[in-house]
């Protein structure tokens, strides 16, 4: 037998337009994350395709054609310059895409299309975790799949093929979630190149000004779920690193350190902690990616977790890059010491003094020094001068001349958390105390719907740490001095509505004062906050857990039978959606089925045989015979079905019709 | 060998076929006679999401993972849609009517369902395609080009269909048990269009002149009598010119003789004489066939008309 099979179908326009639309969505985020070069590239494409529906007379000549094809050799290869190889394969496949839109003549080229577009849409998806963009990448799939039923169902209605994908894909989500939920994960079958963004959130150098920056934006730095009773916001000092080395301008991490961070990425394991005393708090951590190993925690901070590690400065830092959402448990125990898990190290590394002096501070320095007898009443002094002097919390603080310190102190005055922890830290140096600036966030909103803790970007906070002999490591929070309502509330009640994300007039905190987009706010971010939960951070331990709360034990004959008894009614139920799908009910079938049963019910009850070709009013005739009352029904039924077949109606109308004709069967 | 192999192996489909399908006048598509498989994009698509799953698994990424599960689930689904594209639906041929070589073969099937079928593709000799059926009663045509003369035996036709998203093929093959036969092409030949006279070797009279018109006599020339009949061996020694007068019998009977047909070949004698015995029929002579392997006695009308043809057709 030959095969011929013809599949050079025209591709109608509905299907290009519904092609490039999906495309859109896809490219677009892609070239969020590389160049917009292949977004506008392919623009241009989809245009020159879209042309000829609109203007017929429109032909793209060859030499145009080809000159396409070398901006796509170039538009590769510069990409190739400077750019890593996951970011050089997505361009070659945005290219490719595009290239295949502007040949979109063929069955063929539109299967391709819509099979790199899936591909592409994963690859988005290991950027764009969060609910909203995920929603809009599978509606993106959606639309590309009903480019294909388009074509095949030719439909030429975009609202019947999509309606029609949006079902089938609605009624495959279960089965993918159980799919999801129940097959066993692999562990990474290969190592990949890594995914490579610019770090978000905190950075281990700051300037003065660097975390009055990242306060302008409002995006989430982790959230945090206690096990029990929370500790009170104004005691969330959520540590994230130390900073010990200050040049008179930036505070970084000592070389100490950083060889530390070297190390446990190697040995992936860390200090461990000993004396620690009770209480312990429990609760977990899920960061958002910030393209760092930095991690959050409340200090005393230990894990038991795999690839979350401690560091001598009490931190907690990740083996791992987060390039991805990180959920990790923390048992902390906030009534320990931090002694030191190296004391010879802390006078040479704690007392460090820039290069560059400051004269003034000095001398003031000294002076209070003569003053006081104790380091306490020395440090009182300093926090006292905070207090009592004119200085101001701002979120745009002047920028400071050199010598900065003196700057700030006798001059300008109005500074951000980090202008006061690096200037406290710096007085505490040069009278001899050991000091230092820790880096992190303080605070956090309480979600009483998910009942966890959301820290963002604007929580971002610097205090120093100084070293006393008997107590170890002594917070001080310069910033407390100078605006309280920053500890005991948050930023906003701190500097004002006015200040408060200034440069951000559509953030949704503007209008916190309004109950109603609060309450909203709280439930998309509690909706992101279950997503994260559930769908991004599921993993083998998860699943464990769940099928040992489903099915009691995980193994045996018992769990075999009963995963079978699963997959069984998995398959049984696509069979049921297939054949509902199919079955669809239309005006049309719902009138075959009536003129059907109606011709049935003659025959057997009368057995008047309909004859092929006979119209229903042609077997009036025949029911004249039995009786004039058959008859009388019959007429009425075959009007009423006339009004269904060949009248417009209204929905309403046709119920109506449809309802006495049902009836009228009855009744013959 | 290879080919014998191969001969063997269809063979052996065509019998496998044969009880699957068994040859019917009307078939309705079920789970026993449709066939269903991923076409080359279902492969594509499968393969798509290996990669996905792959590049989900590597990068530890849950959402590509999701998106792996969720196009397997669709292909499930569609693996029934597809297949219920084809079900339901029931085929029945009405007889092929006979034509003559090189005319189109119609074969009229018709669709009945209580759904809507799309993108049916039947494999008939011009690829007939319906892009959408709607509920109800439809009679599609397809059609074949009538190459030989003589027993035609229609093929098992191959629909199939790839709707609705072009991940599945589904077909079926079936044999409408259909056969009919295909007459003489029809050359024209008016110079025999009032018989060729029988062969009549057995009485021995090889000229015998136009059958079934006698000559009757002569009769006075009239104004508007056709001048070929006007007997001049008279008129050369006659003032009044007169005219031969045939007349036609009551059972004028004419015949057309494969004997007495001049052509190159046989088909083309065949091809002559059906269309002498159509012109025949037009004009309504009655009119006898003579073949070498049947006589058909002089007699008229459709009925002996089609059996003039038939024998024309099955003449060996």
């Amino acid at each position: 037998m030959k095969q011929r099979q013809n599949t050079s179908e025209p591709i109608l326009l509905s299907t290009v337009l519904l092609v490039c639309a999906a495309n859109l969505v896809v490219l677009f985020y892609q070239s969020l994350e590389n160049h917009f070069n292949a977004f506008f590239f392919f623009l241009v494409c989809a245009a020159v395709r879209l042309a000829p529906f609109f203007f017929p007379q429109f032909k793209l000549k060859r030499r145009y054609e080809i000159s396409l094809f070398i901006i796509a050799l170039i538009i590769i290869l510069t990409s190739i310059i400077g750019k890593d190889i996951l970011a050089t394969l997505f361009t070659l496949l945005v290219c490719l895409q595009s290239l295949t839109i502007l040949r979109l003549f063929s069955t063929r080229e539109l299967k391709t299309c819509v099979w790199v577009l899936l591909f592409l849409v994963a690859a988005n998806l290991l950027f764009f975790f969060e609910f909203q963009n995920v929603v809009i990448l599978f509606m993106a799939v959606i639309v590309a799949l009903s480019a294909l039923i388009n074509h095949f169902c030719n439909y030429n209605i975009y609202k019947e093929a999509v309606s029609r994908m949006i079902n089938i894909a609605l009624l495959a989500l279960p089965v993918a979630v159980i799919l999801f939920l129940v097959m066993p994960r692999l562990p990474p079958l290969w190592k990949m190149p890594k995914v490579e963004s610019q770090s978000r959130g905190l950075q281990d150098k700051i300037r003065f000004g660097d975390i009055a920056e990242l306060s302008q934006s409002s995006n989430l730095a982790f959230r945090a779920s206690f096990d029990g009773q929370p500790p009170k916001t104004s005691q969330m000092y959520w540590r994230s690193f130390v900073l010990q080395n200050f040049d008179g301008n930036i505070w970084q991490r000592s070389e100490y350190m950083e060889s530390w961070q070297k190390l446990v990425k190697t040995r992936r394991s860390g200090v461990q902690w000993k004396n620690l005393q009770a209480p312990a708090v429990n609760y977990q951590v899920i960061t958002e990616a910030s393209y760092q190993n930095w991690l959050f925690a409340l200090d005393l901070a230990t894990s038991r977790q795999q690839g979350v590690i401690s560091l001598p400065d009490f931190s907690l830092y990740s083996s791992e890059t987060l390039t991805q959402k990180f959920r990790y448990q923390v048992t902390s125990y906030p009534e320990s010491q931090l002694t030191d898990f190296d004391n010879n190290q802390i006078k040479q590394l704690n007392l460090q003094l820039p290069n560059v002096a400051n004269p003034k501070t000095e001398q003031w320095v000294k002076a209070l020094k003569q003053q006081s007898t104790t380091d306490a009443e020395l440090i009182q002094a300093v926090l006292n001068y905070f207090n009592q002097q004119d200085f101001y919390y701002s979120l745009k603080p002047e920028v400071l001349e050199s010598p900065k310190i003196d700057d700030f102190l006798f001059n300008t005055r109005t500074g951000f958390c980090e202008h006061y922890a690096g200037t406290f830290t710096y007085i505490m140096r040069l009278a001899g105390i050991p000091a230092r600036v820790v880096v992190g966030y303080l605070g956090g909103e309480y979600n009483p719907a998910g009942d966890y803790f959301s820290v963002y970007q604007f929580d971002a906070h610097a205090w120093a740490e100084i070293w006393q002999a008997d107590k170890g490591w002594v917070r001080i929070d310069p910033t407390s001095y100078v605006a309280p309502e920053r500890v005991e509330f948050n930023l906003q009640q701190a500097i004002g509505n006015d200040e408060f994300l200034a440069e951000r007039d559509f953030s949704l905190f503007k209008y916190d004062q309004f109950a109603a987009i609060r309450t909203m706010r709280m439930l998309i971010s509690n909706l992101d906050y279950q997503w994260t939960l559930w769908v991004l951070n599921y993993d083998a331990t998860k699943q464990k857990d769940l099928l040992k709360k489903l099915f009691g034990e995980t193994s045996g004959l018992a769990f075999t039978l009963k995963l079978a008894f699963l997959i069984l009614g998995l398959f049984s139920f696509i069979f049921v959606v297939g054949w509902l799908l199919a079955h669809k009910k239309s005006p049309q079938s719902q009138l075959q089925r009536l003129q059907q049963k109606a011709t049935q019910k003659l025959a057997k009850k009368y057995q008047i045989q309909r004859r092929q070709g006979q119209t229903l009013r042609q077997l009036k005739r025949q029911t004249q015979q039995h009786s004039e009352a058959l008859a009388q029904n019959w007429q009425t039924f075959c009007q009423h079905f006339e009004q269904l077949e060949y009248a417009p109606l209204s929905q309403a109308q046709f119920k109506i019709h449809y309802r006495a004709c049902q009836q009228l069967i009855k009744q013959l | 060998m290879l080919t014998q192999v191969s001969k063997w192996r269809q063979l052996r489909f065509k019998h496998w076929l044969n009880q699957r399908i068994p040859a019917a006048n009307s078939l309705s598509l079920n789970k026993r006679n449709i066939f269903i498989f991923p076409s080359w994009a279902g492969l594509a698509y499968l393969a798509v999401s290996l990669a996905i799953f792959i590049l989900a698994t590597n990068y530890e990424s849950n959402l590509s993972l999701l998106l792996c599960y969720w196009l397997l689930a669709l292909f499930l689904i569609l693996l029934y849609l597809s297949y219920f594209n084809l079900s339901g639906m029931a085929l029945s041929a009405s007889p092929l009517k006979p034509v003559h070589v090189g005319d189109r073969l119609q074969l009229e099937v018709s669709l009945q369902s209580n759904k809507k079928h799309f993108h049916l593709n039947w494999l008939d000799e011009v690829n007939t395609q319906i892009k959408q059926t709607s509920p109800g009663r439809e009679i599609i045509k397809l059609s074949w080009n009538a190459k030989r003369r003589g027993n035609w035996v229609l093929p098992r036709v191959k629909l199939f269909s790839q709707a609705p998203s072009g991940l599945f093929n589904v077909w079926t093959y079936p044999d409408f048990n259909q056969q009919v036969l295909i007459y003489p092409k029809l050359i024209a030949c008016p110079e025999y269009a009032f018989g060729t006279g029988k062969n009549t070797t057995k009485e021995g009279d090889l000229n015998q002149p136009l059958q079934g018109v006698d000559f009757q006599g002569l009769k006075n020339y009239q104004k508007g009598d056709s001048l070929s009949r006007v007997a001049w061996k008279r008129a050369s020694f006659s003032q009044n010119w007169q005219i031969k007068h045939f007349e036609q019998t009551q059972d004028q009977q004419i015949w057309f003789s494969i004997y007495k047909v001049q052509a190159d070949s046989i088909e083309e004698k065949l091809s002559k004489l059906a269309w002498l015995v159509t012109n025949a029929h037009h004009q309504e002579i009655t009119y006898g066939l003579q073949l070498s392997h049947i006589e058909l006695d002089p007699a008229q009308g459709e009925s002996h008309l089609k059996m003039c043809l038939e024998q024309l057709a099955k003449h060996p």
